[in-house]
């Protein structure tokens, strides 16, 4: 695989969508991220677009959204650029199973995520080129930033050049599937990787952390429920923050708040103990570079996903904050800028 | 599910939890115990609403053994109400829902080894409930 160390940005520039035609496009797993991204190439002029999926849901929405559906390994033979759309876990079974052996030379494999290349999960042959386009959005978001001509940022990486025709497809397919509206970074599959699973392990459940246990300290002191949860994140004035922060900068969207704010936030700050939180994250990326994390994913796997239960467990919302939050919907509008769109 | 029973009262409690930890020990093939061993050797259960604290002893062959003292090394610990517990055993309350809520907390088990601690919980419920059918109604 080829390292590529200094960071580049891709623009629309720097695309030719030349480099698609007469190409057949096969998007493995129709879910998520492949509706959205299927969606999108074909509204990007790419003529040939085949969905592979098993029979079931998925399937059907593809039809119905007018593509033509396969199985696998009937489709992967006529692919000359094939998306792996599918989950981490579940994608090297499938791909060495259903993918690999169908696949032709010279063509073309594109992951949506750096994981299963950058810990040596799917090992695609030689005589392919490998890319990743990984973009930086949830699905729907994929879509709705396309349709709004605004585009959504990725990362994208050439992985393996057996053609030497690589990078132009790449580049070709950013902007097809709508990033570079906004701009790509090149990074290596192995930096995506890493950086997705640091920021999934530390900040999200710092996040969660934090939402939880000031529901859990503010209703023990009597705070109402629903207002907690209104304050936190119903009202999606946090959403409009963090957002604040993408458009103004990390810090200067503090100042969009009053003083009061400001210094409260401030003064709390400074006198959080960070020590401590330092250490564990430099923990949990050497866990995650060393490979520790993507084995104990595996051991996950193997053994029929144990930990889902108790995964169900946490998110059937039988928890005084999802009960908060049918409450307050019944009695206020909310949440309607992330209904998800076609 | 079987009957429900009342949650005993603290002293109660302690004589059904020691009892759960020896049907765990039986209940649970030695093999699956033997994996709990290379994680953990002593789990320390700890019961914030009783005082209760208890301890699952697991040695290197998969034989377990209880405790209401222990002066060694507790690896682990898992802390939660009495009646969360109870609650969880019959079907009433879940251990995921608690620890969202701050409820029931795990400490000493690596985070990526907590797959194979889960594995752990449930042989405890259903063993406690076993426990509290012994309690309730004794075999004559």
């Amino acid at each position: 695989m080829n390292q590529q160390c200094e960071p580049r940005y891709l623009r629309e520039a720097d695309a030719d969508l030349s480099a698609l035609e007469n190409r057949n496009v096969v998007i493995v797993g129709y879910g998520n991220l492949g509706r959205p991204l299927a969606l999108n190439l074909r509204d990007s002029g790419v003529s040939s677009v085949t969905v592979a999926e098993i029979p079931g849901p998925a399937w059907d929405v593809a039809l119905e959204d007018g593509f033509p559906v396969k199985p696998v390994q009937a489709a992967a033979p006529h692919a000359s650029i094939l998306f792996v759309l599918l989950s981490d876990e579940l994608a090297p079974e499938i791909y060495k199973k259903e993918i690999a052996p169908f696949l032709i030379t010279g063509s073309t494999v594109v992951f949506a995520s750096g994981f299963n290349l950058a810990f040596g999960k799917i090992c695609p042959a030689p005589d392919l080129d490998v890319l990743m386009v990984a973009p930086r959005m949830i699905g729907s978001g994929i879509r709705e930033m396309y349709r709004k001509e605004i585009g959504f940022p990725s990362f994208v990486s050439l992985e393996q050049d057996a053609t030497g025709n690589g990078w132009p497809v790449l580049c070709a397919l950013a902007q097809a599937v709508g990033s570079l509206r906004a701009g790509a970074l090149v990074i290596t599959a192995v930096q995506e990787a890493q950086l997705d699973l640091f920021v999934e392990q530390t900040v999200g459940p710092d996040l969660a952390s934090a939402i939880l246990t000031a529901f859990q300290v503010g209703v023990d002191a009597g705070l109402p429920a629903e207002a907690l949860i209104l304050e936190l994140y119903m009202s999606g004035e946090m959403a409009k923050s963090f957002q604040a922060m993408a458009d103004l900068g990390f810090f200067q969207q503090v100042k969009l708040h009053g003083f009061a704010a400001a210094y409260g936030g401030m003064i709390r700050f400074m006198a959080l103990e960070r020590e401590s939180q330092v250490e564990n994250y430099r923990k949990v990326l050497e866990e995650i570079s060393q490979g520790a994390f993507a084995d104990a994913l595996d051991e996950e796997v193997a053994s029929g996903f144990p930990s889902q239960s108790l995964l169900d467990e946490m998110l059937d919302g039988n928890d005084p904050i999802s009960q908060a939050e049918e409450r307050l919907r019944k009695h206020m509008r909310l949440g309607d800028s992330n209904k998800l769109s076609d | 599910m079987t009957e429900e029973h009342s949650i005993p009262g603290p002293e109660d409690f302690t004589e059904v939890m020691r009892r759960t930890i020896q049907l765990v020990g039986t209940n649970v093939p030695r093999s699956s115990l033997q994996k709990v061993a290379e994680m953990l050797h002593t789990l320390s259960w700890e019961f914030k609403d009783y005082g209760v604290k208890i301890y699952f002893l697991v040695d290197d062959l998969g034989s377990v053994d209880c405790a209401t003292e222990w002066s060694g090394q507790v690896d682990s610990s898992i802390t939660m109400d009495a009646s969360t517990f109870h609650n969880a055993a019959y079907g009433k309350a879940n251990f995921g829902a608690a620890m969202v809520m701050g409820k029931l907390q795990v400490k000493g088990i690596s985070p990526l080894k907590l797959g194979k601690f889960n594995t752990l919980l449930k042989p405890f419920l259903s063993s406690y409930r076993q426990a509290c059918g012994e309690w309730y109604e004794p075999a004559v």
